[in-house]
């Protein structure tokens, strides 16, 4: 209690009513909360009294907020909605985006694989800090992705994506749990490759269920031959 | 479940971080909020920006609610009114806002909502009756207290006397108040 409230008449007792109005200077108002919490009975006042004084508010007519409101305060309050798949691949599509965004190795390997050129390459983090070596032998139509680094998100299994030019995401399967998969392309989809772009997001386990990615991006790139 | 219940319950599901809670309780209290933003603040950019930092709050602090007693809906409004009062001041301040009781009052007079209908509620009827004790200015300055954030010295300069003066008066009609509220 401050000193200058002892001369007024009510004590505490008014102050509480005081305070639920909001009359008391934030000086007032902090020593009377140091009060309330060692005075249940005190504390009982105020609620006592915002529950009455809470009726002025009866009469006043509801007022629907504009739409853009909740979605302002569901942003401020949960962050930014993850963003769509596409917008997560977005850096890695096209040659000169990913020239830039992507690192490359790019390797002709015809003295290690003397049948033809094996394609190398690496799919870089994209939301986290997960990276997957690639490798594509073009004559086998086979595709071998290897995890090389980071960390999967718990509960969450992984699945390799293609997203050939222009068209939507196609899986390749899920990775075992060592992050590795290998699959053997059909003539039909390995047509589709060169210039695509190889995703891998982390799904439910079992893989989406939807058919098309539902979780982040975790890497990717666009394998091109040297 | 009462819709006091399920205000509850939904309350008790934000706090451990239910997102589908909270935009159900948006759904359902925020027209209520809003309108009472906008009745204090009499400009809907910041009462827009109040409903927000309500929510916000709510967000946060919904573990809070349980222990304090309040009814949940009393529990809003009263954040609600705060957080527009704090407002209303800070434009007062700035000289954003015009003097508390002005023109505008009019203008956002009570339309005959559903709820002029409706019959009012136990604690409304118990304040209305109580206040009726005291003398007509002084109970209309503890609503004006609550609805516009009146302070001791706003309403000093208004009626032109000391603040400790106007304190011990009014301080005396809330002891009257609650001394009626108590029977």
């Amino acid at each position: 209690m401050s000193d200058e409230s002892t001369d007024l008449p009510g004590g505490p007792e008014a102050e509480a009513a005081e305070y639920a109005l909001g009359l008391l200077t934030p000086e007032e108002a902090r020593a009377f909360e140091r009060a309330m919490a060692e005075s249940p009975d005190l504390e009982q006042d105020v609620v006592a009294w915002s529950e009455y004084f809470a009726t002025f508010t009866d009469p006043i007519p509801e007022q629907t907020p504009p739409p853009a409101l909740l979605r302002r305060i569901e942003k401020a309050a949960f962050g930014e909605p993850a963003p769509s798949f596409w917008r997560q691949v977005l850096p890695y599509l096209g040659g000169a985006v990913a020239a830039v965004a992507v690192a490359w190795v790019v390797i002709t390997t015809g003295l290690l694989e003397p049948e033809g050129d094996i394609i190398v390459a690496e799919l870089t983090p994209a939301a986290g800090d997960m990276a997957f070596d690639v490798r594509i032998d073009p004559p086998t139509h086979r595709v071998d992705v290897t995890y090389r680094a980071g960390t999967l998100p718990a509960d969450r299994v992984l699945e390799l994506w293609l997203i050939p030019v222009g068209a939507a995401p196609i899986s390749l399967g899920v990775m075992d749990a060592e992050g590795v998969i290998s699959v053997t392309l059909s003539d039909e989809m390995a047509a589709r490759v060169p210039g695509g772009t190889l995703a891998v997001s982390d799904e439910p386990v079992g893989g989406s269920p939807t058919g098309a990615p539902t979780g982040t991006v975790q890497a990717a790139g666009v394998p091109i031959p040297g | 479940m009462t819709p006091q219940e399920e205000i509850e319950a939904l309350i008790a599901r934000i706090s451990m971080g239910d997102r589908k809670a909270f935009r159900a309780l948006y759904e359902r209290t925020s027209a209520k909020l809003f309108g009472i933003a906008l009745r204090v603040l009499k400009d809907e950019g910041p009462a827009e920006e109040v409903v927000q930092e309500v929510f916000l709050r709510i967000w946060d602090r919904a573990g809070s609610y349980r222990a304090n007693g309040y009814s949940p809906m009393t529990w809003l409004i009263t954040i609600t009114r705060n957080a527009s009062i704090d407002r209303l001041r800070k434009m007062r301040s700035r000289g954003e806002a015009t003097a508390p009781v002005d023109i505008a009052e009019r203008l956002y007079d009570d339309k005959p909502g559903p709820e002029a209908q409706t019959v009012a509620r136990d604690e409304a009827r118990v304040l209305q009756a109580c206040l009726a004790e005291l003398t007509p200015e002084r109970a209309e300055m503890v609503s004006k207290v609550y609805m516009h954030g009146l302070t001791y010295q706003e309403i000093a300069d208004d009626v032109g006397a000391k603040l400790n003066t106007v304190r011990t008066w009014l301080r005396r009609s809330l002891l009257e108040l609650r001394e009626c509220l108590s029977r």
